[in-house]
């Protein structure tokens, strides 16, 4: 008796453990979002094919698609209106709409793409667009007829979303960049001007300063995700011109003696108390300083992030005054190094059925006066001159988000893209970044083990 | 039915098991065998897969530190929370055996936790809770205590993980009260008549009498606690400085973020290994210490 309990309870034991390795490695098994959805008529369906023309948007073909985007609350709703106003315009398409928060977003396309489940049109980060084309997941838009993109800026829509290779594969959602969203009141009350041009070297000058001046307050809040591009991507694209990897030739374009220089301004920013300590920003989300009570109780002289940051920012503390700052520059810099270029941008899947009406939903989106009176500026400022003055004209634009990205365009920067911006690279940057600014490794060890790192995966490409 | 095994009755019982049947080898014995076979792939799944024999197992013990400390972090979270647990849920359950006006409500109100389960929520609140400016802080400087960094410090973060573990032990403490009133009161009354004091009544009883109990929570949470994921994830996201980086994240990290699938498998792999390795240790030792009524 004793035995055949032991035997079934260690078979039990089994099938739990089993059911632990199963989670992992299948490819095979649908994600809870489920299969593209079919057209429920007979009507054939089209393979992705760059030369589809047969737009079905006019006929009687009922047709669903998915379209999956993150945000917050004023964004859902925004883009919720803007397909509903669609669907009443071409009732034979239904949208699906999947939204949500960011946190988790790209994974979930990834997981999507492995599957060929992943929605019809949707919603990318700027620095994964790359990485997608790349993967082949994104329909060239060049090839279809039912969008035209004569509304956007010709150079602005061609650094933005052709990633290098002649086609439109993704559309830019808006304009936007890095920024700096300080607290002009707290900034008067020390002495800090931050709408002077400045080197790396002055913020440290500054932090020490605001640090004489009360020490629970500091110059900058950032943390590990937003630090790395702020810190390492822009310093490097200051120091040599040219991105961090040369995605042709699969090389560093950094030595590791500029590295450590990087390293050593990061490990003084902290040291000098002009970052606010990395343990106490460890559990906040990058560029989601609106929920740190240290931001809300104006703590901070500086938010490091990003235009489309802005009104948030300010809507958690509403009761100081707010400019965009001028952003740290080399001395005798390559380039400027900040980036300019927009916060999202919208692709179709390769593997849609329904290419001409995703497209068509992604035209009335961007190039239809109704869609830019709907979204206003829930994604940074519109992309397109026509949709910026219809923002203008009704007052839907929000002043500091406009001045933080007229900021922004003063600089001549370029957005990195390729394996400098990939998965990888970026958690190799991460950890370093994380190890200097608690202090548990010297700028030199950190620079010598993003070099390895770094070349270690620059190997496998 | 004389011995035909397969007749009507046996069919429509099989139909009844047929889903369930159909589920776990769909979603569970295909993917474990296949995800083996991964693991013995350079395995993108936006690409074909390539054989290379155990190459990702070497990788994995030679040449990613990484992997060690998601070891350490693993095995130290496991330490922390299956004793404490165990503990904190027998402690409870032996308060509630006794019978007192409003037990019932009593019993409720530390089952409680229990019923969010490995939610996200609960992680989420956990983080409001334990960071700089939370609650937990709030109480501390109240009573003139200073700040606690118990996300951001490296050597409070995984601590602060276990105790997410430990304060959800309402189900091992429901299992303690009911396998404590499976305990005959003949055998406490008998050794107290023979002048046993409680705390000897308590080993020599107490303990023997649940111990297929305490055996099968051992096992359960050691399970849990080795295949961690929600809470390291969604609280630290395996920082700061990896502290909390546990195989599970690891696992989803290389898998989901990196794309590495095959890397991903192998680490599952071993992780399984690691868990029969302590569920057969637990079944070879259970003869000396677990004690079963029908036992002769």
């Amino acid at each position: 008796m004793k035995s055949w309990k032991k035997a079934w309870a260690l078979i039990l034991s089994m099938v739990m453990v089993i059911s632990l390795v199963a989670g992992c490695g299948s490819s095979q098994s649908p994600t809870p979002t489920g299969p593209a959805t079919e057209t429920p008529t007979e009507a054939p369906t089209e393979t992705p094919a760059p030369t589809t023309t047969e737009s079905t948007s006019a006929g009687d073909e009922k047709i669903t698609l998915r379209f999956s985007w993150w945000g917050g609350d004023a964004r859902h709703e925004a883009t919720l209106a803007v397909i509903d106003a669609f669907m009443k315009k071409y009732p034979n398409i239904k949208i699906e709409p999947e939204y949500g928060a960011q946190d988790g977003y790209n994974d979930k396309k990834t997981t999507e793409f492995s599957t060929k489940t992943a929605p019809d049109i949707f919603q990318i980060e700027t620095g994964a667009g790359p990485e997608y084309a790349k993967m082949g997941v994104l329909y060239n838009l060049s090839a279809l007829k039912s969008i035209n993109f004569d509304k956007f800026d010709a150079n602005f829509i061609k650094v933005n979303g052709q990633f290098g290779t002649g086609n439109q594969y993704a559309i830019p959602t808006g304009v936007a960049g890095s920024a700096l969203i300080v607290n002009k009141t707290l900034a008067d009350k020390i002495g800090i001007d931050l709408t002077q041009q400045y080197d790396w070297e002055k913020l440290i000058e500054w932090g020490e300063q605001v640090q004489a001046y009360d020490p629970e307050l500091y110059l900058l809040s950032v943390n590990t995700g937003n630090g790395v591009a702020f810190f390492i991507r822009t310093y490097t694209r200051q120091l040599n011109g040219v991105p961090m990897i040369d995605d042709a030739k699969k090389t560093l374009n950094m030595t590791e003696e500029q590295f450590t220089e990087i390293f050593d301004l990061i490990d003084r920013l902290y040291k000098s108390k002009t970052c606010a300590p990395a343990a106490y920003k460890a559990p906040y989300h990058p560029n989601k300083d609106q929920e740190d009570p240290n931001w809300i109780n104006g703590k901070y002289v500086a938010s490091v992030g990003y235009t489309s940051n802005v009104q948030v920012l300010m809507e958690a503390n509403p009761n100081v005054e707010y400019i965009a700052g001028c952003m740290p520059l080399l001395p005798d810099r390559k380039s400027d190094g900040w980036v300019n270029n927009c916060p999202q941008f919208m692709g179709i899947y390769a593997e849609t059925k329904h290419p001409e009406e995703a497209a068509l939903f992604l035209d009335f989106f961007f190039n239809t006066e109704e869609a830019a009176k709907l979204l206003g500026t829930v994604r940074s400022v519109p992309p397109t001159a026509f949709a910026q003055k219809i923002v203008a004209e009704d007052g839907s634009l929000h002043k500091m988000t406009a001045e933080a990205v007229e900021r922004s365009l003063s600089y001549s920067g370029f957005d990195d893209g390729g394996l400098t911006t990939s998965a990888e690279a970026t958690k190799i940057l991460e950890e370093a970044y994380e190890a200097v600014s608690y202090g548990s490794m010297t700028p030199a060890e950190a620079a010598k083990d993003v070099v390895e790192k770094l070349n270690s995966f620059l190997a496998t490409q | 039915m004389k011995g035909n095994s397969f007749s009507k009755r046996n069919r429509i019982a099989y139909l009844y098991i047929l889903p369930w049947l159909i589920g776990i080898v769909v979603f569970s014995v295909y993917p474990f065998f296949i995800s083996f076979y991964y693991s013995l792939c350079d395995y993108n799944p936006l690409s074909e897969h390539v054989f290379i024999g155990f190459g990702n197992y070497v990788k994995l013990f030679t040449k990613d530190p990484e992997f060690y400390k998601s070891l350490k972090a693993t095995l130290l979270y496991t330490v922390y929370t299956v004793p404490c647990k165990l503990l904190m849920s027998l402690a409870i359950a032996l308060m509630l055996n006794k019978a007192r006006k409003g037990i019932g409500v009593l019993r409720t109100v530390y089952y409680l936790p229990s019923l969010f389960g490995g939610s996200i929520a609960v992680a989420v609140l956990w983080k409001i809770m334990f960071i700089d400016n939370g609650m937990v802080n709030g109480w501390l400087n109240f009573f003139g205590i200073p700040n606690v960094s118990f996300l951001g410090d490296p050597k409070m973060a995984l601590p602060t993980l276990s105790l997410l573990e430990v304060w959800q032990f309402g189900s091992s403490m429901v299992m303690f009260l009911a396998a404590l009133k499976q305990v005959p009161n003949s055998l406490y009354e008998s050794a107290k008549m023979d002048g046993a004091n409680s705390i000897r009544r308590f080993f020599t009883i107490t303990i023997p009498g649940i111990s297929p109990i305490i055996f099968f929570c051992i096992i359960m949470q050691t399970l849990n606690a080795i295949q961690n994921f929600t809470s390291a994830f969604v609280v630290t996201k395996g920082g700061p400085l990896q502290s909390t980086y546990m195989l599970g994240v690891k696992l989803y990290n290389d898998g989901f973020k990196l794309l590495k699938m095959g890397y991903a498998s192998a680490t599952s792999w071993i992780i399984f290994s690691i868990v029969t390795l302590f569920t057969v240790l637990l079944f070879t030792s259970s003869k000396y210490w677990v004690f079963y009524n029908d036992e002769k």
